[in-house]
């Protein structure tokens, strides 16, 4: 019997393409410098960083919003900036502060996404709304600031488009609607689409992303997979730290560390704790790129 | 080219319209109440009792009206990009800037040369409807009788019989007139009413100015700026003018796309 191996590269397509981008706003410093990242399809990102870090920018940078001062940012080979047609088709930005006229019914405002957006799902609108308990022949004027947030969110999920741009999703949503927020957003995304979601509220998405961008100082200090990071590190906490650990903070029962896992060893450590991992990054212990880009199979 | 769809600039004319429908009900009522008003205070003139009120009396009015219309509806162009969210939505709707520039253009040119002039005549209307029940009561006069009823047409000034070079004067100052507040409203936002008419009279000063210093720079005699003709009939200054506001309506929207592309929220 003939049994043969063979290891297959696959490499995800880049959706977004950052390439030497330098931007600062005109008489401030700069916020990135010939900053590079390389965002694949099929994932939902979380990009973080401290407060003026730049990831609003970033994301208004990949929307097409922002122009760079250098360098290029690219949707799938054609620059973000120009807002061409069928860019704009396939991505959606769903800024921090929404702000939806009043005198409008939900339907009615719902309306222009879907005149515009040739992939926009009214099912599907209508099952998001149904979760967020908004009525659509409601006024908008009736609507709290949450509920707008989540009329918005429901709006970009539907419109079919394959680049999805968060920025603090929720902010101002209650506790409830951030676990349904989780909850439709887990079972929403198609495997073509990407997402990012820009946040400072790290407990907000963990268990939702599968991608960690954290910027810092203009850089993009860390980029991984959470897969990765659970196969090459060790999150835990205990009465004592290891020697070893990366990285040390104190906690109420002991210690909570990062510890790089032994050459050949997989310990499970359970999901990286994000919150432990950006004040690691934050604190320049942890840095780098780790992404998964080889996939085997064998036959 | 390929990045122009009837159906997508019929959509943002339909968002033109939903997301400002408050602002254009608004103009369209206050328009025609402004409008009566007007009429009837001007009517009450104890000489146009007296001597009547006739068509020509409608156009000067109208006149006035219309440079209205075109400072305070054209000029409030692109009201999308006025604050950061509306921005933020307008500029990433999935159509083209060029889509987008020439929804903004019919969307005001139909308001200003389709629903404005009937908003006026329907403003007469009301107006002689007030006047000949209730005044005609009130005041126990008869000379409402004298005021003429205003014809549609006698709106339109460009009349039969009238030299080409004063058509094409009058339609290229229109053209222009519009096509500068549309820039003017990506540059001045809300105050474009004050800023770019401020801009056109320095601009005709300018023009008529250098006119006069050239002519009398170059003539020994004080020669008058009509005297030179290059047409029969048409002043060489009159001639310039014409290329000149028709260069310039296309260069304002030239300059209006290429700012509307390098916009940044």
């Amino acid at each position: 019997m003939l049994v043969s191996y063979y290891t297959m590269t696959v490499k995800q397509r880049d959706m977004i393409s950052v390439k030497k981008l330098s931007f600062s706003y005109p008489k401030k410093p700069w916020l990135c410098e010939e900053m590079d990242l390389e965002l694949s399809e099929g994932k939902i990102i979380g990009l973080l960083g401290l407060n003026g870090a730049g990831k609003s920018t970033l994301m208004r940078l990949m929307a097409g919003l922002l122009k760079p001062v250098s360098g290029e940012v690219s949707f799938e080979g054609g620059a973000t900036f120009d807002r061409s047609i069928p860019f704009l088709n396939q991505m959606i930005f769903v800024p921090e502060k929404v702000s939806v006229p009043e005198f409008l019914k939900v339907k009615e405002y719902s309306s222009v996404y879907q005149d515009f957006y040739s992939g926009f799902d009214l099912d599907r609108f209508e099952k998001l709304l149904s979760e967020f308990q908004i009525i659509g022949n409601q006024r908008v004027s009736n609507l709290s600031y949450g509920q707008q947030k989540k009329l918005q969110i429901a709006i970009g999920l539907s419109t079919g488009a394959k680049l999805l741009l968060f920025d603090e999703p929720t902010n101002g949503l209650d506790i409830p609607s951030k676990s349904t927020f989780r909850r439709v957003l887990s079972g929403s995304l198609q495997e073509d689409q990407t997402m990012v979601i820009s946040t400072h509220q790290v407990k907000d998405i963990e268990n939702l992303v599968d991608q960690i961008i954290v910027l810092d100082e203009g850089k993009v200090k860390l980029h991984a997979d959470l897969e990765e990071l659970e196969n090459q590190f060790v999150f835990s906490q205990g009465p004592q730290a290891p020697d070893q650990a990366v990285f040390v903070e104190s906690h109420l029962l002991g210690a909570q560390y990062i510890v790089k896992q032994p050459y050949g060893e997989r310990n499970s450590g359970g999901s990286p704790d994000l919150e432990l991992l950006f004040n690691a990054v934050i604190a320049g212990k942890l840095a780098g790129e780790f992404l998964s880009t080889q996939n085997q199979a064998t036959s | 080219m390929n990045n122009i769809s009837i159906s997508r600039i019929l959509k943002l004319i339909k968002f033109e319209f939903l997301m400002h429908r408050k602002y254009y009900l608004t103009i369209l009522i206050g328009a025609l109440v402004l409008v009566s008003v007007v009429i009837l205070i001007a009517w009450m003139q104890t000489r146009h009792l007296l001597t009547g009120w006739q068509q020509k009396h409608y156009q000067v009015v109208y006149f006035v009206y219309f440079l209205a219309v075109i400072i305070f509806i054209v000029g409030q162009g692109f009201k999308d990009l006025v604050t950061k969210a509306s921005s933020e939505r307008y500029l990433l709707l999935p159509a083209s800037h060029i889509e987008k520039l020439i929804a903004q253009i019919l969307t005001k040119f139909s308001v200003a040369l389709i629903a404005m002039p009937f908003v006026f005549w329907f403003g007469v209307l009301l107006a002689r409807l007030i006047g000949f029940s209730l005044m005609n009561n009130i005041l126990s006069t008869k000379n409402f009788e004298k005021i003429e009823y205003l014809r549609f047409e006698s709106l339109w000034i460009l009349t039969e019989g009238e030299h080409w070079s004063f058509n094409a004067f009058f339609i290229g100052s229109v053209f222009f007139l519009f096509s500068f507040m549309i820039l003017g409203s990506q540059y001045f936002g809300k105050w474009n009413f004050v800023y770019t008419p401020l801009i056109k009279i320095l601009f005709v000063l300018i023009t008529v100015l250098s006119c006069r210093a050239l002519l009398s720079f170059y003539t020994k005699n004080n020669t008058n700026i009509n005297e030179l003709e290059v047409f029969d009939g048409v002043p060489l200054f009159v001639f310039v003018l014409i290329i000149l506001l028709f260069l310039g309506s296309f260069l304002s929207y030239f300059i209006s796309y290429h700012k509307l592309k390098e916009r940044e929220v």
